[in-house]
């Protein structure tokens, strides 16, 4: 990180390699939406590149990166202002082999159920559960205390439940 | 041994799964050791794992997506285009005199020698135009006081 405020580009080409497929995976679970996923993190490295100095060596650099995205995903939440709309929920990628048909209905109904939950509890979920951030990590990220976090965590599995509570003897037989 | 110094209750548990889910891994480290004790023991603690474990197994089932191969390529060839971070004011001032990009190369090098130039081409007209202005000044003054001589001889 050092490397990359003195400027040099092939250091960030390494911090590309290297965190590149973990946000993409915390951006999309945010968003589920593969085209504004690859906006947000690629200005997510834009930020960091430009804005390096403000790295401080006490802080965790995939901290630091988890926190930018974040708050791109909340600017971007708040520029389109729109509830969950089901035709922009993208899950299958092209790019790997299809699962079965049953498992991927399981996969799209959760991302729906995620997508449905309130912005910042969505956030704690992905960041502790998909991102293994560990509880402190997380709220420093969500700027917010650990027992914020967990609050919010809490509510957030109980409406996931909630959500998937119908479907979920169904889901859990399809799998 | 950590849970012997930190024993958690039952209720804290059920929190515990409540809030970071059923698997072991996902708790807080600092409260897994215990945690994982009392499960041991408690079949109440087993029956509150594995309601939580539900709800983990579907989470487990969304893929990860990874991104297409052109995001690394657009991510670095933005930011090559963008004004590399310097480190002290010694940089930054080499930086603003030689440029980050070809056309920049040529052109900062020459206003930064044009500069000089200029002002020295400024200064040096404006001195010349004084001393014009004093010459002019003094053959004034001296025109001046042969008409008033003469005034006073043709008087006499």
């Amino acid at each position: 990180m050092q490397k990359i405020q003195a400027g040099n580009h092939q250091a960030f080409t390494m911090l590309v390699d290297r965190h590149l497929n973990k946000l993409h995976g915390f951006v999309q679970r945010m968003l589920s939406n593969p085209t504004d996923a690859e906006d947000i993190v690629q200005e997510t490295f834009i930020r960091v590149w430009q804005k390096s100095s403000q790295w401080q060596s006490k802080a965790k650099v995939s901290t630091w990166l988890h926190s930018i995205a974040h708050n791109l995903c909340i600017d971007f939440f708040r520029r389109i202002k729109t509830t969950v709309n089901i035709e922009t929920v993208e899950l299958i990628d092209p790019h790997q082999p299809a699962n079965s048909k049953q498992q991927q209905d399981v996969a799209f109904q959760v991302q729906l159920a995620l997508q449905q939950l309130p912005e910042s509890q969505r956030s704690a979920i992905v960041l502790c559960h998909y991102q293994d951030m560990s509880n402190r990590e997380a709220a420093k990220i969500l700027k917010i205390s650990v027992s914020a976090l967990e609050s919010l965590m809490a509510r957030g599995r109980r409406k996931l439940r909630k959500i998937l509570e119908n479907q979920s003897a169904d889901l859990l037989g399809e799998i | 041994m950590i849970w012997q110094q930190h024993k958690i209750t039952i209720k804290r548990f059920s929190q515990l799964v409540d809030v970071y889910g059923g698997n072991s891994k996902k708790w807080p480290l600092e409260e897994r050791d215990a945690a994982l004790h009392l499960l041991e023991k408690s079949v109440e603690a087993s029956h509150l794992q594995q309601s939580n474990s539900n709800l983990d197994y579907l989470l487990d089932k969304v893929p990860i997506i990874s991104p297409t191969s052109m995001l690394r390529q657009r991510i670095l060839a933005s930011t090559q285009i963008y004004v590399e971070p310097v480190r002290d004011t010694w940089q930054w001032f080499v930086a603003l005199l030689i440029g980050n990009t070809m056309r920049g190369h040529l052109l900062r090098p020459t206003f930064a020698l044009i500069i000089p130039l200029l002002f020295g081409l400024f200064v040096g007209f404006n001195l010349a135009n004084l001393n014009n202005e004093a010459d002019i000044t003094n053959e004034t003054v001296w025109v001046e006081e042969e008409v008033n001589l003469l005034a006073l001889g043709s008087m006499e």
